[in-house]
């Protein structure tokens, strides 16, 4: 009874623990079986016997249905067919034992027997067995059968302790107390019916079990205690560091759609501390632009148990945004549904203001900027690189760096792109080499490259500004070109200028000359002329001509003069050189200007200015000698050539008219001139400059039209006076 | 023919050229004067008579176009014939728009300076007669009254003695009265002679008023 009322507490205190009632039922009928016997023992007629009995069937009913539900109940196990056969049975057998007289056990209780037990004389029934009895055996072999069943599902399952005790003292208490009730009914042994003293025993054992369980419990409900005090401190501690980390820690209840959020964590968010918090709620400081956002990773985050990070901006009640980035997983309970969400907020809005600010100054420079990671991967890249390269910034964000790179130079860059990465510093690339890069459409450009090495978390990347220089070198190329042509226009002017101060020059003593020797004729045709007179005039004609021949000294030994510079001299350079020059002149006058030059042609000592001369003056009078050819025709070439004799050749051909017969002849005289503005200096003084280097030149016509002038020049003599 | 009151002046920085220049036109006749310098052709007084200078192009100091330039400025009429060592179109061109005879490229042929000179002489006779004849003109015109030059300048337009009348608001018979002065104080004779005489003056031809004209 006592036990019945603690099992009725523990299920009184613990409604789920629907075992304890079962328990307490059992022991209750337990109890009245108990009493019932006793009366059975102290009964005089074979009626009160038979009426007793009867009524003894009502708790063993009782204890049968607690057996089989506390069975059920507290091993979780056995076929509910079965128990509800066992129950079946059992109520069968009631209404049997209710439907005969006296009882199901006996067809007629003929006397009241009264034996010794125990010192004490007690009464027993006796009369004929009644065959329906064996219904009641049946329930009772079928609640074996029960119990067994259980006790083996259980024992699988692991939880040996409970399958041994539970199953095993049923079973054997069950199988004494019938064996008892069957062999006194039967008349077999002359003992009075202690049913209830096995029973007892089983409502002991269960108690036990029951009582192992609650002394169980309370010991991991000690455990739990403590557990969950270091819990607490732990949750403490975390919070502490969450919140110095800016770390929000938030729960989701998803059922309830209840959002847990410490009291320090709502009032930075701006949450009252007793608000009560739903998803909705929430999302509610979520900054407008960012809501759906916000839903589309929620909804995705209710599928998978994998954690989801996003971030976005919180617009708080004081008008403030910050950024954040959440991060949660889900919990799913044993059917698969999304119970709980854990996660963290994280307040990056500094982090997300470098990173814009960073971001702007990116996008600011006037140069490409790409970030490479240590595996050659592309991870950001400004507005000036998709300028640049004509690519979007998504087709080149995770790609390989090496689609930027021409891909003649593919299998160096991967190469010098490993060097690299063995060694990072910060340098310019590719010193000393000319670097291109490579656009969308597959056109290149040049480019100046500098590469910064940067150490972070997440491994080294590369910082490479790229700056197009294609301008640059163009600008140089003009500039180039420009000084050239300035040299070039100087060095024609100079000629110009020494030609004509030249002309100026013999043009005076000329003047002269003829002047007196006109005048002198005008006398003697007069017949005025004295020899005195005479003798004035052709002293002053002697010293105007010599006068002249000084000046043509002068100019040779100018040119010697400037001859001082000597150098070694590559003819081919001074070809190109020229060619260069007088470029701007060819275009002009839609002349082609091609050039064959010797390999291997051997260097010569000299001026490489008058060089320059004589060839600027040959190529000139080549497109002067072209004026009047159509301008499909219109080429000069020049080729130079090694003799192996000791002197090198440069020929300058033109497609003119050629050089008429007695021009030949004169071709190199001084004032001597075909051109109608031409002084006839020029080719004198290329003749000049030629002999001062111990040269020659010659003139002839080409085959298939056009002139050839020719000049030798020896490689080891120097100049000659 | 040449007359002794011709005169050539060459200026030139080179004395061989100079020289044998003062030969050449000595040979033929002329009188020649030389200057080492366009300044110091300035320093002499203007010459009275005809004359022409042959001038180098390219002198120290004040060159020959620069030396055209100052003539011009300073009212006078030389005729000039320009040498050169080495010229150009441009400069050639620049002299011959300023009236320049002849721009000779040295060395030149004697016959082609001696041509250039001699029709830079003529030039320079002609324009001395015409100056004299304008004088003379001027002079004579000055002797009229103003109202005798107005009926003067109106009958050289054509217009009849009663028109020019009606223009001045006098008489016919008082327009037949000045226009007899005006005939004798010229001394001619004729309309004709009239309309010589105004142009030798160079007086500018009248504007003639067209509001009364019907």
């Amino acid at each position: 009874m006592t036990l019945a009322l603690i099992e009725l507490f523990v299920w009184l205190k613990a409604r789920s623990e629907r075992a304890s009632l079962a328990l307490s039922v059992l022991a209750i009928s337990v109890a009245a079986f108990a009493g019932l016997e006793l009366a059975l023992m102290r009964a005089q007629t074979p009626e009160q016997l038979g009426e007793i009995v009867r009524w003894l069937h009502v708790p063993a009913w009782v204890m049968i249905t607690s057996l089989v539900a506390f069975t059920h109940l507290y091993l979780r196990a056995g076929r509910l067919w079965l128990a509800w056969m066992v129950v079946g049975v059992r109520t069968l057998s009631l209404i049997i034992n209710f439907v005969f007289s006296p009882n199901i056990n006996f067809r007629e209780i003929t006397a009241a027997r009264h034996i010794s037990f125990l010192e004490e004389t007690v009464s027993v029934p006796a009369g004929v067995p009644n065959p329906w009895m064996l219904v009641a055996q049946l329930s009772l072999v079928l609640l074996v059968i029960f119990v067994i069943d259980a006790a083996i599902a259980v024992w699988k399952r692991g939880d040996r302790r409970e399958a041994l005790v539970v199953g095993g003292s049923i079973v054997f208490f069950v199988v004494i107390a019938s064996a008892q009730a069957i062999a006194i009914t039967w008349g077999i042994i002359p003992m009075p019916l202690t049913a209830s003293l096995f029973y007892q025993c089983l409502v002991g054992a269960m108690a036990y079990e029951l009582g192992y369980d609650l002394l169980h419990a309370a010991a991991l409900a000690r455990r739990l205690q403590t557990t969950e005090a270091v819990l607490h401190e732990g949750e403490k501690q975390m919070s502490l560091a969450a919140a110095a980390a800016g770390l929000i820690v938030w729960t989701w209840d998803i059922p309830r759609d209840e959002v847990w959020l410490s009291d320090k964590d709502r009032a930075l968010l701006g949450f009252s501390r007793n608000e009560k918090l739903n998803a909705e709620r929430v999302r509610s400081i979520v900054h407008p632009e960012d809501r759906q956002l916000v839903r589309d990773l929620v909804r995705k985050s209710l599928v998978t148990d994998k954690e989801l990070e996003a971030e976005y901006r919180l617009l708080l009640p004081d008008g403030k945004v910050r950024w954040v980035t959440r991060r949660g997983r889900i919990e799913l309970d044993t059917d698969g549904q999304p119970t709980w969400e854990r996660g963290v907020l994280i307040d990056i809005t500094e982090q997300k203001q470098a990173q814009e600010l960073f971001q702007l100054a990116t996008e600011a420079s006037p140069s490409g900027i790409i970030l490479v990671n240590d595996r050659g991967h592309i991870v950001l890249v400004n507005s000036h690189v998709e300028k640049l390269f004509g690519y979007h910034r998504n087709e080149l964000v995770g790609k390989f760096v090496d689609v930027l790179v021409p891909k003649r130079f593919l299998t160096q860059h991967s190469s010098y792109r490993g060097k690299f990465l063995a060694a990072p510093e910060t340098r310019a690339m590719g010193a000393g080499r000319e670097l291109f890069a490579r656009r969308k459409d597959g056109s290149e450009f040049p480019v100046e490259i500098g590469l910064n090495p940067i150490q972070t978390p997440r491994g080294l990347v590369v910082l490479a500004n790229v700056v197009d220089i294609s301008a640059r070198l163009a600008t140089e190329a003009e500039a180039r070109r420009s000084r050239e042509q300035v040299e070039l226009l100087g060095r024609v002017s100079l000629l110009g200028e020494m030609t004509a101060s030249l002309a100026h020059e013999l043009n005076q003593p000329l003047t002269a000359i003829v002047n007196n020797a006109t005048a002198a004729m005008h006398y003697i045709e007069q017949g005025s002329l004295n020899s005195e007179q005479l003798r004035d005039i052709l002293t002053d004609v002697v010293g105007d001509g010599c006068r002249a021949h000084d000046i043509i000294g002068n100019v040779r030994s100018a040119i010697k003069k400037g001859s001082a510079i000597r150098a070694r001299i590559n003819l081919n350079d001074v070809v190109k050189t020229v060619a260069r020059m007088v470029h701007p002149d060819a275009a002009a006058q839609l002349c082609k200007l091609e050039m064959f030059l010797a390999q291997d042609l051997p260097a010569f000592e000299g001026d490489p200015t008058q060089i320059q001369q004589v060839l600027i003056n040959l190529v000139h009078n080549a497109f002067d000698a072209m004026r009047s050819t159509p301008p499909s025709g219109r080429k000069v070439e020049i080729v130079t050539s090694y003799n192996g004799d000791g002197t090198i050749c440069a020929a300058v051909r033109d497609h003119g008219s050629g050089i008429s017969g007695p021009t030949r002849e004169r071709l190199f005289e001084q004032f001597f001139t075909t051109k109608e503005e031409g002084l006839g200096m020029g080719l004198a003084i290329v003749r000049s400059i030629l002999e001062a280097h111990g040269g020659s030149i010659a003139a002839e016509n080409a085959d298939g039209g056009g002139a050839r002038f020719l000049f030798h020049l020896p490689i080891k003599e120097g100049l000659t006076q | 023919m040449m007359t002794s009151t011709e005169m050539v002046f060459v200026i030139d920085d080179d004395e061989a050229v100079r020289k044998s220049l003062e030969r050449l036109l000595g040979a033929s006749h002329y009188r020649v004067e030389l200057f080492k310098s366009a300044s110091e052709f300035f320093s002499r007084s203007a010459y009275p008579g005809p004359s022409c200078v042959i001038v180098d192009v390219r002198m120290p100091g004040l060159n020959g176009i620069d030396f055209q330039k100052a003539l011009i400025e300073r009212g006078r009429q030389e005729q000039l014939i320009f040498i050169t060592g080495h010229g150009n179109v441009p400069m050639c061109a620049e002299a011959m728009k300023a009236g320049a005879v002849d721009f000779l490229p040295k060395p030149f042929k004697p016959k082609e300076l001696l041509v250039s000179v001699e029709r830079a002489l003529s030039r320079s006779a002609e324009q001395r007669r015409r100056a004299a004849e304008k004088n003379h003109a001027r002079k004579l015109l000055d002797q009229l009254t103003p109202r005798e030059f107005e009926v003067m300048q109106l009958v050289t337009t054509g217009l009849l003695n009663k028109q020019v009348g009606g223009e001045l608001g006098m008489a016919e018979k008082t327009v037949k009265t000045h226009r007899a002065h005006v005939m004798q104080k010229l001394g001619i004779t004729s309309v004709a002679e009239l309309i010589s005489v105004i142009q030798k003056a160079e007086v500018p031809p009248l504007v003639r008023p067209t509001a009364k004209v019907s």
